[in-house]
């Protein structure tokens, strides 16, 4: 059982595992703060947007990582990821090279709510894309047959292609989800992007989706077992593309 | 950042409140010791799960919304609750066939 000097020696972790460290809000994910250990994920991630500006539809992304949990409380994912951007002419390219953290800090249900500290270095394999490092919390709630998760990122460009004005900007991200039943639970996320730290943008320049997702898990493979995620994200500010479809198929197995 | 060490510290300060005796689950030859666990409704328990065999096991319920290793011959600890009244399943992931039990809330 963690006391609270281990807690706070997990955060402390956390951060030196920062070291030089934006989430891949590319891939729209909602991350946990529970970290199981043994267990080796492959993971993929993708969303494609929808609007008639073509600024700001086709933008494709996706990711595939693999992640283990190598105690209980530290579980690093390296991912890859190819994008699209939004506009004419672009086509898929291979853009990032991702190492992600999460760090367990609190047990599961021990306190009012699970804690879990999250950190990301963006190794951009573009030279005209800057490296960027994600961190910050990771906070859940469980009520009743319903769990909610927060996750309050702020990213940050490095290297020499980073943009100087741009700061620490902050990410959230908001699910909700109803534990219906393991092969079938509905909820929905939020996704914001409100701007730098110290300056939001205005509110309809602000990136703002939300909208409903399924989850669930399918044990009867054989070996390991299938978790996955479907989402239609509607954008709710002028910034934000019309529609966004999002999925996330999760291959669990034992090491 | 420190701000957030500072809010999660208070938030991990405030001591949670547990059923007076923590209750224990032993895993021998791959099945519970109890199978059967009564605890009060409406109140957190502490639960050690001891496993005796010579093989890591799972303690899982989607139930209890609770995964956890325990690595062979060793322990750990898994909070569960406030439950309502209610039966709740427990399953050994990595024995199936035969570790299954149950947590009754009353």
């Amino acid at each position: 059982m963690p006391t609270l000097n281990a807690a706070l020696t997990r955060g402390v972790a956390a951060l030196l595992l920062l070291a030089p460290c934006h989430p891949a809000w590319a891939d729209f994910k909602v991350f946990s703060p529970l970290v199981e250990q043994g267990e080796f994920e492959y993971e993929h991630n993708g969303d494609v947007t929808f609007d008639r500006n073509p600024y700001k539809g086709n933008e494709k992304s996706f990711t595939n990582e693999l992640a283990y949990g190598f105690t209980s409380w530290w579980e690093p994912e390296l991912e890859l990821e190819t994008d699209h951007q939004p506009a004419p002419g672009e086509h898929m390219r291979f853009t990032q090279l991702t190492l992600e953290n999460t760090v367990q800090l609190t047990e599961a249900g021990e306190y009012w709510a699970n804690f879990g500290f999250f950190g990301e270095y963006g190794q951009s394999l573009r030279h005209d894309q800057a490296n960027e490092t994600t961190f910050g919390p990771i906070i859940q709630k469980e009520w009743g047959q319903t769990v909610h998760t927060l996750n309050l990122f702020l990213e940050k460009e490095l290297g020499s292609a980073q943009d100087p004005g741009a700061g620490y900007q902050v990410h959230y991200a908001w699910q909700s989800k109803w534990r219906l039943s393991e092969s079938f639970e509905p909820g929905f996320e939020v996704y914001g992007a409100p701007g730098r730290i110290d300056r939001f943008s205005g509110f309809q320049d602000q990136e703002l989706r939300a909208g409903p997702v399924v989850y669930g898990l399918i044990r009867s493979l054989g070996l390991g077992e299938l978790r996955y995620q479907v989402g239609y994200l509607t954008g709710l500010t002028n910034g934000t593309a019309a529609s966004t479809i999002r999925w996330q198929f999760e291959w669990e197995m034992r090491l | 950042m420190k701000r957030f060490a500072f809010a999660a510290a208070l938030a991990m300060l405030a001591a949670p409140a547990f059923a007076d005796d923590p209750l224990v689950l032993s895993i021998k030859d791959h099945r519970f010791q109890p199978d059967r666990l009564e605890i009060p409704a409406d109140t957190k328990v502490k639960l050690t799960v001891r496993n005796l065999d010579s093989t890591a096991e799972e303690f899982e319920s989607y139930d209890l919304n609770r995964e956890k290793v325990v690595a062979a011959g060793s322990e750990i600890t898994v909070f569960i609750g406030p439950l309502a009244a209610g039966n709740y399943k427990f399953f050994g992931d990595f024995h199936q066939d035969t570790a299954q039990g149950v947590i009754v809330a009353r």
